[in-house]
């Protein structure tokens, strides 16, 4: 005889992906009386194939291709396929490549967070904290446009470069806008959201995250770092121009919802202190290395003094670097982002693998929610900064 | 205790005439009227394309970089002289106006445009064959009041709009 | 000539003139317009941006929300096929009604030298308490009736959230009538005439404030229909007009209860001008109206238990102190006036 297991009292809810706080992704919960007693993910609506779709297109019309899967994020996710392509052919692009890609990263990380804490702000009910920081990406992704031409699509980083150089009048608009994004963090945010009662009273304490837990569940990004675990990849194996650079790593030792929080405004802080560091020490000099940068016609690089676009080599249309595997570690936004690419040789690779670092985290919904009340899941899904598609690739 | 709620109802307060001021004093508002103001985007926005078809030398480039498979060359002959030559057409369906087909261009006969609005009313539209390229785009105005405006970075608003 | 005078002399009589006309139904209505586009408004410029703007561009976008309740009734009502169809139509309208029902009793000074109190009793002030908690038992059994698991998890919110406002709120108006030794609403806004309510007793007006707020769902506690972990709470499943009557009932809700914490705590109508001492009550009353749609911008909202602990810890106490204060004030001697 068979007996039905589930109780009567359990409720099951899926809360799908056409649900205003779910994200693109679905959920499903048991719910008794107002705890979770059992909580899945239920990710892959976004699923687009990237890593299958590179083994067909060439070595540098993937640089779009990996950028698409965290459209925030783009510049990180950039140079984490071009440097580990780099690394195949054996060159170092020159220094002031290097911190003009820092510049585009630090921005994109600051874009980034600010799109966490609008996500965060909406997940709790606070609409003003919904819209203000939206709109302070504004002005950053104005000075994204002078950089690149582009919003949000950079595809700004080369093999061996970068594309453009700055335009003039550069460094006043930058100075502006980080001044601005300094006195609107320092002073409003926190009045009308990180010190008012209610927000503590739904954020402190919620979703506590041990540190022995973060690390034995293979946690990445602000999330480990609020468990007072120091681990920044920017530290551990500086690229770029991170080793000339000095910043500190943000982290806290409570390991709620709240400490993560304040862990991405200390974020904020220190990419904006690297971004003057970096409009003070540029060096002047090619943006491009000197193997690809002869392939360029003179009156090209004649236009590029004035105007500032470089142009591609033609030898990018026949890449073929040699066989062999590497891998390639960048700090995103969001956590550590790990490329391993495998080539043979041809003119298309046999193998791309990224590993996001919302994908590693997706582990925290199981283990965090499971025992939490029904209200605090909102709570716990705004702090992890969880981006489906990121996620899904 | 006591401080601890002499604390929270101080923050309380705190918050309340941080919105009041907000309510109170002139606006900042970060939004852009359209249509009454369409913006006009920075100098090296990428947007739609133009042909230059005198500097063109039909290498096939841009057709073998273009990451969306967005651009083919095809065989033309030109009405006056009866020169056959192969030139570029482009399918805005797929294009995703990254600028690598610029940048690779040798002689730089494609450029861009700062024109991005790719909307039309007939799907057939959306296939740019080589005589519109060489035109190149073209937008009308949305309606009447319409008026150009560019944006500014500004250290107490955030961005503001100017009209030109 | 008759029949007009005739049709007048009915209009005019309080008993239909306040309930139907001021401060009754076509006045909440047009109050509900101008409120909503005023919410809107204050959480648009508080937020950098602009608002509902182009339905009547040159007085700013006032009449979004006709435009939008004439959407609604052309809309098609969808029921859920395995809904309980009479009770899942009938409940909004009836919730509709019994919010309404508090106003026949509640006085509001006097225009035109007509008195406007439609229901004269000595124990108006139980009355209005009273008929106003019947309206979230309706929004319960919204929940129930619309057989969708998040509208019957809001619909049990709105019951959490009911058992803890109400002691507070009662206990708060208590305090007043006695202090003022009557339950008659003219009574206690008779006695006020010198010195408000507030100035007095301010531990019964901030409880009662509080649990005014938390029930007529404005943020902080806007738990019954949060909008972004259950989809609408107990209003999921409504369409069109339904929708409209549904969404319109919290906001007629806090109507009632201004109009009650005006004549409690703030003096009513006084100071007041021979004939039309209306007008400082809908000043009051407009004041306090948008004070607490202004708190939607600058709140999230709480958890459910944190309300509920809220409603007993601090607001039963508060309210507790309250009564014991009104008490030692009446042993020393009373308020001179009375």
């Amino acid at each position: 005889m068979l007996k039905q297991r589930n109780s009567e009292k359990e409720i099951e809810l899926f809360i799908g992906p056409q649900h205003p706080a779910s994200g693109h992704m679905r959920f499903i919960g048991r719910v008794d009386g107002d705890i979770f007693t059992n909580f899945i993910p239920d990710p892959g609506w976004v699923h687009r194939g990237i890593e299958k779709i590179a083994e067909n297109r060439k070595w540098v019309q993937i640089i779009p291709l990996v950028e698409r899967a965290a459209i925030l994020d783009a510049a990180n996710m950039n140079i984490g396929y071009v440097m580990a392509l780099e690394k195949l052919l054996d060159i170092e692009p020159p220094p002031r490549a290097q911190y003009l890609r820092t510049l585009l990263c630090e921005i994109n990380r600051i874009t980034s967070h600010l799109y966490g804490f609008g996500i965060a702000g909406i997940m709790i009910g606070s609409s003003t904290f919904y819209m203000w920081p939206f709109a302070d990406r504004e002005p950053l992704i104005d000075i994204a446009q002078l950089i690149t031409g582009a919003r949000l699509t950079y595809s700004y980083m080369i093999p061996g470069g970068v594309r453009r150089d700055l335009p003039q009048g550069f460094r006043e608009k930058v100075l502006k806008a980080l001044k601005y994004i300094e006195r609107r963090l320092n002073n409003d945010y926190f009045r009308i959201f990180f010190d008012n009662p209610v927000t503590k009273a739904r954020y402190q304490g919620v979703g506590v995250l041990k540190r022995n837990d973060a690390i034995k569940l293979g946690i990445v990004g602000p999330n480990l770092r609020a468990s007072n675990v120091k681990y920044d990849v920017r530290k551990v194996e500086p690229y770029a121009a991170y080793p000339e650079l000095e910043f500190d790593v943000a982290y806290r030792e409570e390991g709620d919802c709240y400490a993560r929080l304040l862990v991405r405004v200390e974020e904020i802080r220190q990419s904006i202190k690297i971004i003057r560091q970096i409009l003070d020490k540029l060096p002047q000099g090619p943006i491009i290395h000197k193997k690809y940068e002869k392939l360029i016609s003179l009156k090209k690089l004649e236009e590029c003094q004035k105007t500032g676009i470089l142009g591609l080599p033609a030898i990018f249309t026949a890449l073929r670097p040699p066989a062999g595997e590497v891998i390639s570690r960048v700090e995103a936004a969001r956590g550590e982002l790990i490329f391993h690419i495998i080539s043979t040789g041809e003119l298309r690779p046999y193998r791309l693998r990224m590993v996001t670092p919302s994908f590693r985290n997706i582990v925290l919904f199981r283990e965090l929610i499971s025992g939490a009340r029904v209200m605090d899941f909102p709570a716990i899904y705004g702090s992890i900064d969880y981006f489906p598609p990121e996620s899904d690739r | 205790m006591v401080t601890r709620i002499i604390s929270n109802f101080y923050y309380h307060i705190r918050a309340i005439f941080t919105g009041l001021k907000y309510l109170l004093s002139p606006g900042i508002r970060i939004t852009l009227k359209y249509p009454d103001e369409l913006l006009i985007l920075s100098e090296n926005y990428r947007g739609m394309l133009k042909l230059n078809s005198e500097l063109c030398i039909s290498c096939g480039l841009c057709s073998q970089i273009c990451p969306a498979g967005a651009i083919s060359l095809k065989l033309f002959e030109h009405e006056q002289t009866k020169q056959v030559k192969k030139y570029p057409e482009v399918d805005y369906k797929r294009c995703i106006f990254c600028g690598f087909c610029v940048d690779i261009c040798p002689s730089k006969a494609l450029e861009l445009t700062r024109i991005h609005d790719a909307a039309f009313y007939v799907k057939d539209e959306l296939y740019y064959e080589v005589n519109r390229l060489i035109t190149g785009p073209k937008i009308d105005l949305p309606c009447k009041r319409s008026k150009y405006v560019i944006s500014e970075v500004d250290e107490v608003k955030g961005i503001v709009y100017r009209n030109t | 000539m008759e029949f007009v005078n005739l049709i007048l002399s009915i209009l005019l009589h309080p008993s239909i003139f306040i309930p139907l006309i001021f401060p009754g139904f076509i006045t909440i209505f047009v109050v509900i317009i101008l409120l909503i586009w005023a919410e809107r408004k204050i959480a648009a410029k508080i937020q950098m941006r602009i608002g509902p703007l182009y339905v009547t561009r040159r007085f700013g976008g006032v009449l979004q929300l006709l435009a939008d309740l004439l959407r609604y009734m052309f809309a098609e009502v969808i029921t859920l096929k395995d809904s309980d169809k009479f009770i899942f139509i009938a409940s909004p309208i009836i919730a509709l009604t019994a919010t309404l029902l508090p106003l026949a009793v509640i006085p509001a000074g006097s225009l035109l030298d007509i008195e406007l109190i439609a229901f004269r009793t000595n124990i108006s002030l139980l009355a209005a308490l009273a008929l106003s908690s019947l309206t979230p038992i309706f929004i319960i059994i919204m929940g129930w009736a619309s057989n969708n698991k998040f509208a019957l998890i809001g619909g049990l919110r709105e019951g959490h959230l009911m058992i803890s406002y109400e002691v507070p709120l009662y206990l708060s108006a208590l305090s007043v009538a006695i202090l003022y030794g009557s339950l008659d609403i003219v009574d206690v806004v008779n006695n006020q005439q010198r010195v408000w309510t507030v100035l007095i007793n301010p531990f019964a007006a901030f409880s009662f404030f509080i649990s005014m707020i938390m029930s007529t769902s404005r943020f902080p506690f806007e738990i019954t229909e949060s909008d972004s972990e259950l989809v609408a709470g107990p209003y999921t499943e409504y369409s069109s007009i339904l929708y409209g009557l549904v969404m319109g009932v919290p906001y007629m809700r806090l109507y009632v209860f201004t109009l009650l914490f005006v004549d409690l705590f703030l003096g009513g109508w006084h100071p007041s001008i021979d004939g039309f001492s209306s007008i400082a009550l809908i000043i009051k009353v407009l004041i306090i109206l948008l004070f607490s749609v202004f708190l939607r911008s600058v709140y999230p909202r709480y958890r459910l238990d944190q309300a509920i602990r809220i409603g007993w810890h601090t607001l039963f106490t508060l309210s507790l102190i309250s009564i014991t204060l009104s008490l030692l004030i009446i042993g020393w001697g009373g308020i001179g006036g009375y």
